[in-house]
């Protein structure tokens, strides 16, 4: 019998599987990594957090604002460069500012794109794949049984709750591990529709680097 | 005393069943630990590396180091950060804290508690992460964050020491596993 693959949604309405989109994220990995411009990377920025959105993801907009802010404020605090202007008597320099932006936005936006194209039904192939898979299947007992977790007695629940996994899925077995899970996936209807979204966000990603490549820096950045 | 498995092709299996066990409770309290809010999401309290310090005993090398390779991999997977720096940071400091744990482990033996041995794994783990921070994101910010990180990460490992010690104490599961393997 043919296992149906567990698919994840990329829009709405659209399905991909786990194994597409990590490679989708592997190739929209570089050229986002090597864009120069900070304005293109922000604008590619909010496209993952928007394909995030879109495919049912949370998205810590604030968190991600915080966690740039304090990057660049880093940066700021080593000179270097055109002095941009002295607020508070500080020095705010180019070099530093851009520095910092670059840094931020790496940081940000490879989460974003990560977040985007690693699901948790994803199985890696082979020995070792299967005993990830292995270990994402005793994961998702263990919270099917989180609720158990009591503060007042946090040894004791805890080693409760890993009495209670061991028996429920046969711990310690001998067996093959589970190939994947359909718990943690929606069964989409397959179809090309999600490859195809897919195919177009990397060409259109490869297109924008590759034009900001011969017409280099046109907003600003680098 | 340490306490390693003995070697059979169903022993094997279940060695492996075991480290299987435990990255996914890594996992578990991985994601309890991203729900602590923190500024930067990389900084992390380190409870996930409860089953590492307790596995010092009960795993040799190489299954220890598959454990640390599942935690890593495990949490880039289930978190969504495989494809990010944040993904580095964990593996960069996962790998230096468990092999300087391992290192003091096998050296001192009993007569280092667990709360000295993951002291000594937080201090190495957090000096990474720092490295890695000032190289990726802070440049030479990063000294700034330092002495507050290694102080946090001094006091949150001692606080997991000791939950290691009495949770290896006390643990019903813990001894079983040790019993029947």
């Amino acid at each position: 019998m043919i296992r149906e693959r567990p698919l994840s949604p990329v829009i709405p309405g659209v399905y991909a599987s786990p194994h597409a989109l990590f490679i989708c994220g592997a190739l929209l990995f570089p050229p986002f990594l090597l864009q120069q411009d900070v304005v293109v990377r922000a604008g590619l920025i909010l496209g993952f957090m928007l394909l995030n959105a879109l495919s049912g993801k949370r998205v810590r907009f604030f968190q991600f604002v915080v966690v740039a802010v304090g990057i660049v404020m880093f940066n700021l605090l080593i000179p270097t460069g055109k002095v941009l202007a002295t607020p508070l008597g500080l020095p705010l320099t180019e070099g530093a500012l851009k520095s910092g932006l670059m840094k931020a936005t790496a940081m940000t936006g490879l989460l974003a794109l990560s977040q985007f194209s690693i699901r948790p039904s994803l199985r890696l192939p082979g020995r070792f794949g299967g005993l990830v898979g292995r270990s994402l299947f005793y994961f998702e007992a263990i919270m099917n049984e989180r609720s158990t977790v009591d503060r007042k007695d946090i040894i004791g629940s805890i080693d409760t709750l890993l009495l209670s996994v061991g028996k429920a899925t046969g711990f310690p077995s001998t067996n093959s591990p589970p190939t994947g899970s359909a718990s943690t996936a929606a069964q989409g209807k397959p179809g090309l529709a999600g490859p195809a979204v897919l195919v177009l966000l990397v060409a259109g990603n490869w297109g924008l680097f590759a034009f900001t490549l011969v017409h280099p820096h046109p907003f600003w950045g680098g | 005393m340490a306490r390693t498995l003995t070697s059979s092709p169903t022993s094997s299996a279940r060695r492996l069943d075991l480290v299987a066990l435990l990255g996914a409770v890594c996992m578990f309290l991985s994601a309890i630990e991203y729900m602590i809010p923190k500024p930067i999401p990389f900084l992390r309290v380190g409870i996930a590396n409860l089953p590492i310090l307790i596995s010092l005993d009960l795993l040799p090398v190489p299954l220890l180091l598959l454990l640390v390779v599942l935690k890593v991999l495990g949490q880039g997977i289930v978190g969504g950060s495989l494809f990010s720096y944040v993904f580095l940071f964990s593996a960069a400091g996962s790998f230096s804290s468990a092999l300087a744990m391992l290192f003091v482990r096998r050296i001192f033996g009993g007569r280092i508690t667990l709360v000295g041995v993951g002291v000594i794994g937080a201090l190495c783990g957090n000096a990474a992460q720092i490295l890695l921070a000032r190289v990726l994101i802070f440049g030479e910010g990063a000294w700034l964050i330092a002495p507050p990180f290694l102080a946090l990460g001094t006091i949150t490992a001692v606080l997991l020491g000791i939950f290691a010690e009495r949770f290896a104490k006390r643990s019903r599961w813990l001894a079983g596993i040790r019993g029947s393997l």
